[in-house]
């Protein structure tokens, strides 16, 4: 999941950084103001349109299976989310981090 | 979704195995059932920091990390990652069939390498989650749970009765004539039709044009006029339909929209909710619970807070719907959504200081701030497109500038409740709420939900244009122009120019524990009837005793 793990010491502390936010209920609260940043933007009305048109399209053919619509759309789904968005939730994970690491 | 569809043909075949035994099917679905309200149970909690968790969320059976997002499988304690295929490494290790995602309760079918439907589990996993948000919600004033939501099992005597009945075959989904430049009320109709409240009402026989007998004052009964078109729509005839009298009426009750010259969809839209009302059984002034106040009406709140003393006065206002401004304080409008627009609309604005001084302190420095109080179950938006720079109609301006709206809609943060608590805990210099909810007495998130179910567009200019809408049935938008209709995509519909747009919420709440007071009339008339057939009886009594004695009489004079 992570892009970057180059450095030794931040992959070491990926998974127990990871555990805690779970734990702590922030990882949840993070993926909701996600989730809620993301539909204010358009971004899932317009995916969730996209997956659905190219379902019904290949409903004569067999149809698609749900792999298929990830592999389709994912790519094109993560490059469309707004920089805006994208700044706004790293900024609050930093903010979160910052807290309970020292530099 | 009144009733369990088993037996469904589409359904996966793997899944119709397990289906046909009758204990595997009981255990396939509490484990289905027990790792869904695990995650709802879950998700209810999470947005209030504080204690400690109480279960702590699963590992992959496979790599042992803590599942952000588990996948459970649906015949074993075990649960995996999705992404790197742990979780259908499982299923393929053990040879059990089926996992499904907790988030979404979607089933995953191994067998079949693909998520399949079935209405079974999409039953049981809105009747879950609903139970937790039930339990989840707190009341302030009393200490009594939410009325937990059962479903309508018919009992014998309406199984009898639906027995009975012939289905009638219908799309719900007629055309409208346009009956001369009168597109601006089939817009507005339509977005009654697909009302699922109005129309819920009115097929139920709630009001039954043909038993209607309105009084002296109200011969234009513009109620039976929905109860008419509502059974046209749901009738076995699809060709389109010209509502005449319903035009007729309105035309005879408000002057506003008389005449065949354009009208404002708007403007047609308030005059027939305030006809219905007045034509509706529990119709009031005050605190009216017909069925347009019960669908539309919402609270609005107006606080005017002095600058100096910090007084503030709150004045609540009824309200049918919300017009947003589309003018910003530039001039021009950029980028508007539904969101910023109702930000705007609940922004602190400085009054004139010629307006208003202050009862405490005298001062004239004040702000106000617009808020809802109360939400209805319909919420109806109005963008306002049409500047009217003078009275002269013709020199008004339309706004041409789209607005994004969404699909669904969460209302918490322009409600007054959460406005306050979020002012409140500024002021006492905590950290602003991670969350959309400051506090949990304010909750469940999903009492704010809601669902866009109608748009109406107009495109072309102010005296010389035309009125479209879009409508939900199910999951399917329609597009709907005077009389065809063509099926649409929701995007067709999220990116037309929206006039109005028309939200139901996702889940309705209402006062738990009591009896409907159609039921409680109800029961009074039968006991009412009871006597009046009483009386009428011993009238009969009587008359046949009178006779007895006439023929009596008639006999000794004969003799």
């Amino acid at each position: 999941m992570p892009s970057v793990a180059k450095d030794t010491r931040s992959a070491a502390l990926y998974a127990p950084l990871r555990r805690r936010m779970i734990e702590n209920g922030d990882w949840d609260r993070i993926a909701a103001r996600l989730a809620r940043e993301l539909n204010e933007s358009g971004w899932i009305d317009k995916f969730k349109d996209q997956s659905k048109e190219m379902a019904r399209a290949a409903e004569n053919t067999g149809g698609i299976s749900v792999d298929t619509l990830m592999a389709e759309l994912a790519p094109q789904a993560q490059g469309e989310v707004p920089s805006a968005v994208r700044q706004d939730i790293i900024g609050v994970i930093r903010k979160l981090l910052e807290k309970q690491i020292e530099f | 979704m009144a009733f369990e569809v088993d037996g469904d043909p589409s359904r996966c075949s793997h899944l119709a195995a397990i289906f046909g035994d009758h204990a595997e099917r009981k255990a396939l679905l509490n484990r289905y059932e027990a790792v869904i309200q695990w995650n709802a149970s879950r998700l209810q909690h999470f947005a209030y920091p504080a204690k400690r968790r109480k279960i702590a969320p699963p590992e992959c059976c496979v790599c042992g990390t803590l599942l952000s997002r588990a996948y459970a499988c649906l015949h074993c304690p075990a649960a995996g990652c999705w992404q790197d295929g742990h979780i259908k490494q499982h299923l393929q290790d053990t040879g059990h069939d089926f996992c499904a995602d907790v988030k979404t309760g979607y089933v995953f079918c191994i067998e079949c390498e693909d998520f399949v439907y079935d209405a079974t589990f999409e039953r049981r996993q809105k009747l879950t989650r609903l139970a937790e948000e039930e339990k989840a919600t707190v009341f302030e004033a009393s200490k009594r749970l939410r009325e937990p939501f059962k479903p309508w099992t018919p009992d014998t005597k309406e199984q009898a009765a639906l027995e009975g009945t012939i289905a009638t075959p219908c799309q719900g989904r007629r055309g409208l004539l346009n009956l001369g430049q009168t597109c601006y009320m089939n817009v507005i109709l339509q977005s009654f039709i697909a009302n699922p409240l109005l129309r819920n009402y009115y097929l139920s026989d709630k009001h039954n044009s043909r038993l209607c007998r309105p009084q002296q004052t109200q011969v234009n009964c513009t109620s039976c006029e929905m109860d008419k078109l509502l059974a046209e729509v749901y009738s076995e005839n699809s060709a389109p339909y010209g509502p005449v009298d319903f035009l007729a009426k309105t035309w005879r009750a408000s002057t506003e929209v008389s005449g065949y010259a354009q009208h404002d969809a708007h403007e047609f839209f308030i005059a027939a909710l305030n006809q219905i009302h007045a034509t509706s059984r529990g119709s009031t002034s005050l605190q009216c619970i017909c069925i347009i106040h019960s669908t539309f009406a919402g609270l609005l709140q107006s606080d005017v807070k002095c600058e100096r003393c910090g007084k503030v006065a709150e004045k609540t206002d009824p309200m049918l719907d919300i017009s947003l401004e589309l003018k910003g304080e530039h001039g021009h409008e950029q980028d508007l959504t539904l969101a910023s627009c109702l930000r705007r609309y609940t922004h602190p604005e400085k009054l004139d200081p010629n307006e208003y001084s202050c009862v405490k302190c005298g001062k004239t420095s004040h702000t106000k701030r617009m808020s809802i109080r109360k939400l209805p179950p319909v919420l109806s938006f109005q963008f306002k497109r049409f500047e009217h720079k003078s009275a002269d109609r013709s020199a008004a301006r339309k706004i041409e500038a789209p607005v994004r709206f969404p699909a669904s809609l969460n209302m918490a943060p322009y409600t007054t409740l959460v406005m306050h608590k979020q002012e409140l805990l500024k002021e006492s210099g905590n950290a602003p709420p991670a969350t959309l909810i400051p506090d949990k007495t304010l909750g469940p998130e999903a009492l704010y939900e809601y669902d866009l179910f109608a748009v109406v567009c107009h495109e072309g200019q102010i005296d010389n244009g035309h009125y479209t809408c879009y409508a939900r049935s199910h999951d399917e938008w329609y597009r709907y122009d005077d009389d065809k209709v063509t099926h649409a995509t929701l995007s067709a519909c999220l990116n037309s120019q929206a006039y109005m747009c028309f939200y139901v919420k996702r889940h309705l709440d209402y006062k738990p524990y009591m009896t409907p007071s159609y039921v409680v009339t109800r029961e009074q008339e039968a006991v009412k009837e009871k006597e009046r057939e009483r009386e009428k009886e011993k009238e009969k009594e009587k008359e046949a005793r009178m006779k007895e004695v006439d023929v009596d009489e008639e006999l000794l004079a004969v003799i």
